[in-house]
């Protein structure tokens, strides 16, 4: 007897069953264990779940996605400016597994669920294309590009980008293999690669690449001709986080050309009061969690002077090396 | 702990025996069979789905299931599609409501899988064929059995403990004809060796104990820590948060701790600054 592997169980909605994303996403695991499910809340819902166990090695849901497909940007999330900043979700949770992910607060399953409507999901930008431009995060809720294996959305994304001028998406990841093939090039895919020090990278972001990987990863986006976008965010507190943080930016300086980034983002970390508990519950060995974060206004976060004294050092890394107008707070200030 | 159910006393048997379990009392109204060590306690449902809710909500209303418990049912079912056979049932339709229960598969057992459905009574089988003709959706290459206490104990279960804690299994006695007790003992025993193999490896797996706790000498300094700021109860917490965090970050408190209880502290308001003070040279450490 052993644990199972991931994605050996795949629950398939009955109104999935069939489609072109289904029977493609099927097709890769063909050892895996089938079961019809009638709606995707039958499984991803069940009260009182184990999140890490399921996590480890989590089962697929192949579902059809109703209702709202497109949601107003988070405040909470960096807009970059941008009018018009939304989100969509065509993957719920990720393979990787941050410590600190807020994922593991909001979702009460360790599981993975993939939307196969895709179709669906690029008529409703289209119908907001056509009343004004958009901004649009594809990836908040997983790592599109790590699960591009399985999925092949990246790659769908992309292509959708490139033939809608006034759509700007953005795919942020922690890394992968190889960027593939398929993916299509153009300056309406924003590729936003999450970097953390080696130390901390390895400490609490389980299974997602080590810091360098991710630094090659982005080497070869940007050779690919992808803007590139960095993401200091959240910046990871913990005993060494400063001088973790400058090795890191020493590491950059040595592998990347800073004029070519398109722009940077700094965050801290914030977290919703109900998403914490959750998260603390289920971990309450993890130093990073149990940092005595503050609570304003329902969020947690770092206590006022060590927030400034994290957001200043790492923004005076990048102004170090970029053009003020390129960096980007978590909140504007 | 280890909850056991069955419906019937005679699927049972072969358990009680095995693991040596003795009669005991738990809840009115309901017959249990507990170990030595109370490590496990075996519980009869009796048939039906009404009965299994009720023998299952007994229980829990008098146990308050942890984390680590496991709830395994183990019983008989009949075979509609599929070879004789132990099964683990991965997925449970209940033909009176239509709803359906998916307990979690997170181990791979040396069992096969199959999809039960929970009946409301007795059927024969055609009647079985019938019904389960309505449930298209279960893929013609997975077993079907047909029971009548499955819905009722996962849902009853679920309640208290997770998707990842119950486990239904359930060995093929008959294909709807009727079935005397005896018998059903006989082909009981044939499976519980393997079942109880099982049932020691789900167990064997645990949980993910995670658990942070003091020790006594740190116990013992927060306390006087504590008492010397004059800490109220937010104090108390904020302190305790502190500690924790402190200790997870492998952050050495106690000497800090011990500077500051050679100095006088004479009220709760002296006692908020150092707290204030405490905080910055641990998150500074």
């Amino acid at each position: 007897m052993r644990e199972r592997k991931a994605f050996s169980v795949i629950y398939v909605e009955q109104e999935a069953m069939g489609r072109k994303e289904t029977e493609g996403i099927l097709s890769r695991f063909p050892d895996a264990e089938v079961i019809v499910c009638g709606d995707y809340h039958e499984v991803f819902n069940r009260r009182r779940q184990s999140f890490s166990k399921q996590h480890r090695a989590p089962a697929l849901i192949l579902a059809v996605h109703h209702g709202e497909l497109i949601h107003q940007g988070s405040p909470v999330c960096q807009s970059f400016r941008e009018d018009c900043f939304y989100y969509a979700s065509s993957i719920m949770n990720c393979p990787y597994d941050c410590t600190y992910c807020w994922l593991k607060g909001m979702y009460e399953s360790g599981d993975l669920v993939v939307f196969v409507n895709l179709e669906d999901l690029f008529q409703a930008v289209e119908d907001m294309l056509g009343e004004h431009p958009v901004y649009l995060c594809v990836s908040y809720d997983t790592d599109l590009l790590a699960m591009e294996p399985v999925t092949g959305y990246a790659s769908a994304w992309s292509r959708f980008a490139k033939e809608h001028e006034d759509l700007l998406i953005e795919i942020r990841t922690k890394g992968y293999g190889h960027l593939p093939s398929s993916m299509a090039v153009s300056e309406r895919t924003i590729l936003a690669y999450t970097l953390s020090p080696a130390r901390a990278a390895e400490q609490f972001e389980h299974r997602a690449p080590a810091t360098n990987q991710r630094i090659e990863n982005l080497l070869e986006a940007q050779k690919a001709g992808f803007p590139v976008r960095l993401c200091f965010d959240p910046v990871l507190v913990y005993p060494s986080w400063k001088e973790d943080y400058a090795t890191l930016f020493q590491t950059l300086d040595q592998k990347i050309n800073w004029e070519s980034i398109r722009d940077i983002s700094v965050g801290t970390f914030r977290l919703s009061s109900d998403y914490m508990q959750r998260m603390r519950r289920q971990d309450p060995t993890s130093a990073l969690l149990a940092y005595p974060y503050v609570c304003t206004d329902g969020f947690y976060h770092l206590p006022d002077t060590i927030e400034h004294e994290v957001e200043t050092y790492v923004t005076k890394l990048c102004r170090d090396r970029v053009k003020e107008e390129k960096i980007f707070l978590w909140r504007e200030v | 702990m280890l909850y056991l159910f069955s419906a019937l006393y005679q699927e049972a048997a072969p358990l009680i025996d095995t693991l040596k379990l003795k009669k005991t009392d738990t809840a009115r109204g309901i017959d249990s069979f507990a170990s030595e060590d109370g490590s496990v306690l075996l519980t009869l449902t009796g048939t039906g789905n009404y009965n299994a809710i009720a023998a299952v909500s007994a229980l829990f209303a008098v146990r308050e299931a942890k984390r680590d418990d496991q709830v395994i049912f183990y019983g008989s079912a009949a075979l509609v599609r599929g070879s004789a056979f132990l099964y683990r049932v991965r997925e449970i339709h209940d033909s009176a409501t239509g709803r359906r229960a998916f307990p979690d598969l997170l181990l791979t057992l040396p069992l096969p899988d199959a999809a039960a459905i929970t009946l409301p009574r007795v059927m024969r089988t055609r009647t079985m064929v019938r019904t389960f003709a309505a449930h298209e959706e279960i893929g013609e290459s997975v077993p079907l059995l047909a029971d009548m206490e499955s819905y009722g104990v996962y849902e009853a279960a679920a309640r208290h403990v997770g998707p990842d804690q119950i486990t239904i299994l359930r060995f093929t006695s008959d294909a709807g004809e009727k079935i005397s007790g005896r018998q059903m003992q006989s082909v009981s025993e044939q499976y519980a060796p393997g079942a109880l193999e099982v049932i020691r490896e789900i167990c064997s797996v645990g949980e993910d104990q995670k658990e942070v706790k003091l020790s006594d000498e740190d116990e013992a300094l927060l306390s006087r820590f504590s008492g010397w700021i004059h800490a109220s109860v937010s104090m108390n917490t904020e302190l305790s948060r502190l500690v924790n965090y402190a200790n997870l970050s492998a952050i050495s408190w106690q000497p800090i701790a011990e500077e500051y209880l050679a100095l006088p502290c004479r009220s709760r308001v002296q006692g908020k600054k150092i707290l204030e003070e405490f905080r910055e040279r641990i998150l500074h450490a």
